[in-house]
């Protein structure tokens, strides 16, 4: 099996130089060669319990706009900001 | 006896009958703390806060207000839950410099009961690995032998508490990251039911997977602090309704302990061998009755559980982008290479191996033959011990299937995750399951026995714990 | 080559709950950035999400509306990709398992009945906002972050843009009528994605393009039409289309390719660990049912058939709730011709509310009021024009149709001894124009009314003056 290193770098947002890209797929590969013996059984039920909903009621906010602002490296104008983009 | 080597129950009589005030045994702690740091490397930040804390600890024991089991003892926190205030970093890069603005659900309720947090423990990065070794901060050292590991991922936890560096500790637990390093510290480490402790504020690894555990010097001291963080959280829903109880006399008559035949001849050490042998017969002398479980797809769990914990860490791992909090690259050209720079930077290897594996479980023409075949392989093992609780109360396994993890010598990480084959299968199903030590090796590595109960039967686990605490297992820690 | 085109919509529509999908913060529009955010919305490690019921409730009341069958074991899922308005990185949203599935819609257009099918309705949580200042950077404002969501997706059963169009208003209109949205298109509360295909009559359903970023319906219909010339063109020349995603540019009317087959999104679905299954009893899904107003399409179907209304009366007041309502109060009160009602409604008051962009209960017309006024009107004690000063003053300021008529002085005299005898007077003063009305110069009546007016300071009823002269005259003859 080929894993296509650069595709899965690219979803996972990962600058993954060609020296590591190599040993990653080797890692990968034993990984894959590990679970690839899994069981063939496609049992799609889910196991999670049935939630609580929340009563839609509106609250004030512990936090200030100040302390969740504050782990930002950067901010502008009380704004998160990233290089410059265009809409997508 | 140093305060900081005391059992919860002692030092609270001594609190309340003002013998010590909280203030002498949280300097007692963080003195022990500071002495071994060195060697073991046990904790990340030390609380500043905490003398503050432990001053209010002693106004309320003095004033008998609001008194519980709790007040005014010192407990270490592993570095991925949320302490308002103080640095909660996941032993990252990313996180260096976090700061959450808010407390776990956990960390309110044992402020509530009045504990002090003493400091944030060392752990492996974003809680991935089984060594203590993947952080930034360095490894953590084995309080019995500094040149072995004091197990992963919450080896801070675990070797403060055996040190005295602490006297309980939290840490967390996705594949066995409590009951490993308990087993190699010689301490108790609790994994409770998914759903019995609240996750909120505990920075996700593998959602589906992930509780937060207690550790203590013994099954009582670990219990106390379960009993204080567990209960049902409006903030988390996956939590359930549900009140523990723990009967500390309930003798072993009767208990009925299962021995998973698949599993238990599985590269297990002929030393940790010995050690279970042992303490299984103990259990039977004393009125436990062994009985053979069958659980025939355990020997797969370890390969659904790196699977999905791979797949749900590669997601929640995804917002560590460098913009809101975290690690920020200083040049970029594209928004994409700002995020790839930031995350690349910020996170190690184990990490992005992870997140690797993660995302390629779940990409388009995969996740069928990965992801949602793991997921169903999950389903039967959940159902398989279903059935095997229909003939037993608790099943009994090694923790790990070598006594310790030595520095010097390399490992295969495939062999390393193999290795987690007794303690994935209950995160998988959801069962609650401890660490209690059983023996040693010869060169003096303490060994855990594991006990795991039914869903939501965490009082059943405590209680056999308990049982074989009095007639076998003891803290074994330096 | 015989082309046609099909359509399928992804309709986006907020909801008007008062907190976020998953978490304790107001759901509001417009506040300074970053000031309606918490751990929650903003992703901060260790946070989880508590999935709010009325936003449940309000999709399941979508549901029926739109005649779906109501999963009442439901599940929600990741939707994984990276961008700055998405703070963790992953949307949570309902993949295999949605609120609702399966329903239809019936649509007129050109008094023509389609069905439209809806493939899915589910739940999921609106992105943040990008901010486009002069600087360097990309600003990112999280306020809209977790606002819920509906997602509508139809079957692709449209052919037309005006199908399409057609729809979108039906679904605005019961939108309103269930109450779960404010559906203020300004405020981004309504979006769609189109998608399109052509193919040759009688072949099979060709491969489709996606179109994003539409902001108004007017932008739909003008996306729809551009990309059905632009790929009928590729398939007139013999090229074959591409599954594209495109972005509509309304300014410059042009769409442009933002991602092909290659470089495809893989949102790496799974489900939601963080949640549990949403379980709705069958007692609470036929409780919402219940709660379905009737819906505009019956609506308008009644008002032709009971009141003989016609299809753009009916359509225009069956549409709008407020309208409907207030057209409902004056048929039950039986005061007066519904046709006038119906008239003023879909004339001065559409008007009115179309120029200043309020509702109806922004008004201060009432029911009984507005009854009260088209009786005047038929009865002759109001004039045309006089009509329209009150039927103004009562949507600007409200008040009694009477009180408004008096204090304007607009009562006609309808007593007919009044009006016999300022017939008889005026005939006696303008014998002129007796004598040319006499001679077949039909148009001196109309003199003579004038005449009548002036000498009552136009307090006479000029219909009822009329009559009266006029029987004066052929009694004369």
């Amino acid at each position: 099996m080929e894993i296509n290193i650069k595709h899965i770098a690219e979803l996972a947002m990962l600058e993954i130089n060609d020296d590591e890209a190599n040993m990653i797929a080797e890692e990968m590969l034993e990984m894959i060669d590990m679970v690839s013996d899994l069981p063939e059984l496609y049992d799609e039920s889910c196991m999670s319990c049935e939630m609580e909903l929340r009563e839609d009621k509106a609250a004030v906010c512990e936090q200030s706009s100040e302390d969740l602002l504050n782990n930002a490296v950067e901010t502008y104008k009380n704004c998160f900001t990233v290089p410059r983009t265009v809409e997508h | 006896m140093k305060l900081c080597d005391k059992s919860v129950t002692e030092l609270h009589d001594m609190l309340i009958n003002r013998k010590c005030s909280a203030k002498e045994l949280l300097t007692d702690v963080t003195e022990r703390a500071k002495s071994i740091q060195s060697a073991l490397n046990c904790y990340i930040t030390f609380n500043e806060k905490a003398s503050e804390e432990a001053e209010e600890a002693d106004r309320r024991l003095a004033a008998g207000d609001k008194v519980t089991m709790l007040t005014g003892i010192p407990v270490a926190v592993k570095d991925n839950i949320s302490t308002k205030g103080l640095k909660t970093t996941c032993a990252s890069r990313m996180l260096e410099n976090y700061i959450p603005p808010y407390d776990a659900t956990v960390i309110e309720k044992l402020k509530s009961a009045g504990a002090i947090i003493s400091g944030k423990t060392n752990m492996d990065e974003f809680a991935m690995g089984s060594a203590s070794d993947t952080g930034i901060f360095g490894a953590v050292g084995n309080p019995v032998e500094s040149g072995f590991s004091a197990g992963g991922s919450s080896g801070g936890s675990a070797a403060a508490v055996a040190s005295g560096a602490a006297v309980i500790a939290l840490g967390s637990d996705t594949g066995g990251s409590v009951r490993q390093p308990a087993s190699f510290c010689g301490v108790v480490g609790f994994c409770p039911s998914y759903g019995a402790v609240s996750r909120y504020g505990l920075i996700a690894f593998a959602s589906s997977l992930d509780r937060i555990g207690s550790l203590g010097r013994n099954v009582t001291d670990a219990f106390l602090l379960h009993n204080i963080i567990n209960g049902a959280d409006s903030k988390d829903v996956t939590t359930i309704r549900k009140n523990f109880s723990f009967n500390p006399s309930k003798s072993l008559n009767g208990v009925k302990i299962g021995i998973p035949n698949e599993i238990f001849n599985a590269f297990i050490s002929e030393e940790v061998s010995e050690c279970i042998n042992n303490s299984l017969n103990i259990l039977k002398k004393h009125g436990a009755q062994l009985v053979e479980v069958s659980l025939p797809s355990v020997k797969e769990a370890v390969k659904a559980y790196y699977i999905i914990s791979s797949a749900e860490a590669s997601s929640n791992l995804a917002r560590y982008d460098g913009v809101r909090y975290g690690h920020r690259c200083k040049v970029s050209s594209t928004l994409a290479d700002f995020y790839k720079k930031s995350r690349s930077e910020g996170f190690g290897l184990e990490v992005k191996r992870r997140i690797m594996l993660g995302t390629f479980v779940l990409s388009e023409g995969y996740s069928d033959s990965y992801y949602k075949r793991a997921v169903a392989l999950r389903n039967k093992i959940y159902q398989e011990y279903d059935n095997a609780f229909q003939c037993c109360d608790i099943i009994a396994s090694p923790v790990y299937p070598q006594t310790c993890i030595s520095f010097d010598e390399p490992q295969q990480f495939t062999d390393r995750y193999m290795s987690d084959i007794f303690t994935v299968p209950s995160n998988l199903a959801g069962l609650p399951a401890i660490s209690i030590p059983c023996g040693k090796s010869r060169s003096g590595m303490p060994v855990g026995m594991q006990l795991i109960g039914n869903r939501f039967e965490d009082s059943r686990v405590f209680e056999t714990a308990y049982g074989f605490e009095l007639y076998g297992g003891a803290f074994c820690g330096y | 080559m015989d082309i046609e085109a099909v359509i399928g919509l992804e309709v986006h529509v907020e909801l008007n709950t008062s907190s976020k999908l998953y978490c304790s913060c107001k759901n509001m529009f417009g506040a300074e950035p970053n000031t309606n955010i918490c751990p929650v919305c903003l992703g901060l490690p260790g946070t989880l999400p508590r999935l709010n019921k009325q936003a449940c409730y309000h999709a399941v009341k979508m549901g029926h509306a739109l005649n779906c069958r109501i999963n009442n074991r439901s599940r929600q899922d990741r939707k994984n990709y990276f961008y700055p308005d998405l703070p963790k990185a992953y949307q949570i949203s309902q993949a295999d398992i949605p609120l609702c599935e399966d329903g239809y819609i019936d649509i007129y257009v050109d008094d023509k009945e389609i069905r439209v099918g809806i493939e899915r309705i589910h739940i999921e949580e609106d992105a943040g906002k990008l901010l486009h200042d002069n600087s360097d950077s990309t600003l990112c404002d999280y306020n809209r972050c977790g606002v819920p969501l509906i997602e509508i997706v139809t079957r692709p059963d449209m052919k037309e843009p005006a199908e399409a169009r057609a729809f979108l208003e039906n679904i605005k209109s019961i939108l309103l009528y269930i109450g779960i949205s404010d559906c203020k298109m300004q405020e981004g509360s309504i979006r769609c994605d189109v998608n399109v295909s052509v193919h040759e009559k009688g072949s099979p359903i060709g491969t489709r393009c996606e179109l994003k970023n539409i902001n108004s319906f007017s932008a739909a219909l003008r996306g729809m039409e551009y990309e059905i010339k632009r790929q009928t063109e590729i398939i007139e020349k013999g090229g074959r289309i591409e599954r594209e995603t495109r972005r509509w540019d309304d300014k410059t009317g042009v769409s442009i390719l933002m991602r092909n087959k290659e470089t495809a999104q893989d949102y790496r679905f799974f489900p939601e660990p963080d949640l549990g299954i949403i379980a709705l009893d069958e007692k609470t899904i036929e409780k919402l049912k219940a709660e379905i107003p009737e819906l505009p399409n019956k609506k308008m179907i009644r008002y032709i058939n009971e009141y003989g209304l016609n299809a753009s009366e009916a359509f225009i007041i069956a549409s709008s709730p407020d309208k409907a309502a207030l057209f409902d109060e004056c048929a039950d009160l039986n005061m007066c011709s519904i046709h006038s009602a119906a008239n003023r409604i879909v004339g001065e008051i559409t008007r009115y509310i179309n120029d200043t962009g309020k509702n109806i209960s922004e008004t201060g017309i009432k029911a009984y009021e507005l009854c009260e006024l088209c009786s005047a009107h038929e009865k002759g004690i109001v004039s045309s024009s006089g009509a329209k000063a009150v039927l103004e003053e009562l949507i600007n300021q409200g008040g009694k149709t009477y009180e408004i008529i008096n204090r304007l002085g607009l009562e006609q005299n309808t007593d007919p001894e009044f009006l016999s005898k300022l017939a008889d007077k005026i005939i006696a003063e303008n014998e002129k124009s007796v004598i040319d009305y006499q001679n077949g110069k039909r148009n001196a009546i109309g003199y003579l009314i004038g005449q009548a007016m002036k000498a009552s300071n136009g307090k006479a009823a000029p219909s009822e003056i009329g009559k009266i002269i006029l029987n004066k005259l052929k009694k004369e003859n």
